[in-house]
């Protein structure tokens, strides 16, 4: 199976649509995903790892939620909120395969995030078609890639080699 | 399947530990997380019934900077061993980079390694694929007991195909062999990763692409 990619200029534009959205409900964050987790595009206020626990529980959700819907005939439901005391998550299902969430606070009404969401959906769903197989040559990855070296892929902290059993 | 960011300049992998239940696969992030450091690791989440049993997926996501100009993440999942769960199973497999087989190690289990093997082909088939071309490597786990099979009757048992795969001893709460399949599976994916885009670069009609920029 081959890679996908989404391109520079696809990214930034969505990240403007983002930002929009993000201003328009007040959000604390907000991304764009495919159905396996892999971040678009995102607005967060600060960057972390964390965002990518976000979208693989978002992403992870969704398909449960998918099997759900099947015991209803729906093939999918295409929105979901999870509404907290605090702050609640809104998603919802875009054409070909990618979702958005967002993360607001009590303050915004659960009504303006789905209609200021589903509002900019066909806009983000422009930018989007065709990514879902989009190669990395369509989408400007002309170089070969290479590995930096042959040694670890990651650092490790410990030094317990000796333990290490014999592998093939 | 991989996902390229050319704009962040990151490559995202999926990894997935599959196995019999309570074969080890959890065991192995926990001791992965355990022994990463900060810059490496992000927070491992773990999706589990209030007996410590896997519900949907455990995930803990790593940063590498093994491809030159790029961020490469990896994210690492589990699936529930438990038969009931078969669906979660293949849910959790959608787009697949690379596989960890994890094996119990011991007599009693081998029945369940099998059936487990082969409900991995299975599931595999639901998204017309193979592990003809989906890389992976085989954990004999649990190596510390006492009541284990020769490694040489799981490599009759769970190594079978026609290319053979590459297999680990492991003791995963002790985090023996454990790095190091997860350092191999790695390498695997991006010589993978690496070596398709070449040959797509290489083939007479690519061209300039329509939009953005090479990378």
């Amino acid at each position: 199976m081959t890679a996908y990619a989404v391109s520079e200029e696809q990214s930034r534009a969505l990240t403007v649509l983002l930002s929009r959205l993000t201003a328009q409900i007040e959000a604390e964050a907000i991304l764009v995903s495919d159905y396996g987790g892999n971040i678009l595009a995102h607005v967060v206020p600060h960057e972390d790892e964390s965002i990518q626990t976000v979208a693989a529980l978002a992403a992870g959700a969704f398909a449960a939620t998918r099997e759900l819907a099947r015991f209803v005939r729906e093939p999918e439901f295409v929105s979901i909120f999870h509404r907290g005391r605090e702050s609640s998550i809104f998603m919802q299902c875009l054409a070909s395969n990618y979702l958005v969430l967002a993360v607001v606070n009590k303050k915004t009404a659960q009504g303006l995030v789905k209609l200021c969401v589903e509002r900019m959906a066909g806009q983000l769903e422009m930018i989007l078609a065709g990514t879902v197989s989009q190669s990395l040559i369509d989408a400007g990855a002309l170089t070969p890639f290479e590995l930096d070296s042959d040694t670890d892929v990651f650092e490790e902290e410990s030094e317990e080699d000796e333990e290490i059993p014999d592998s093939r | 399947m991989s996902f390229v960011n050319l704009n962040k300049r990151e490559i995202n992998f999926k990894v997935v530990y599959y196995g019999p239940p309570l074969s080890g696969k959890t065991t192995n992030l926990e001791f992965l997380h355990s022994v990463m450091p900060e810059d490496v690791k992000g927070k491992m989440t773990m999706l589990s019934t209030q007996q410590d049993r896997t519900l949907y997926f455990d995930f803990l996501p790593l940063k590498s900077n093994a491809i030159k100009g790029y961020v490469s993440r990896f994210q690492l999942y589990t699936v529930p061993g438990q038969p009931i769960y078969n669906q979660t199973r293949r849910i959790v497999l959608t787009g697949v980079d690379g596989l960890v087989f994890v094996a119990d190690s011991q007599w009693d289990e081998m029945e369940h390694n099998v059936e487990s093997f082969d409900n991995l082909q299975e599931n595999l088939k639901a998204y017309k694929r193979s592990l003809d071309e989906v890389p992976y490597v085989l954990q004999f786990n649990k190596r510390d007991l006492p009541n284990v099979a020769p490694v040489e009757f799981m490599d009759f048992m769970l190594n079978q195909r026609p290319v053979k795969a590459l297999f680990f001893e492991t003791v995963a709460k002790d985090g023996a062999g454990v790095y190091e399949s997860l350092n191999m599976i790695c390498k695997m994916v991006m010589a993978q990763f690496i070596k398709d885009h070449k040959m797509a670069t290489d083939r007479p009609d690519a061209s300039a692409p329509a939009k953005g920029t090479p990378a």
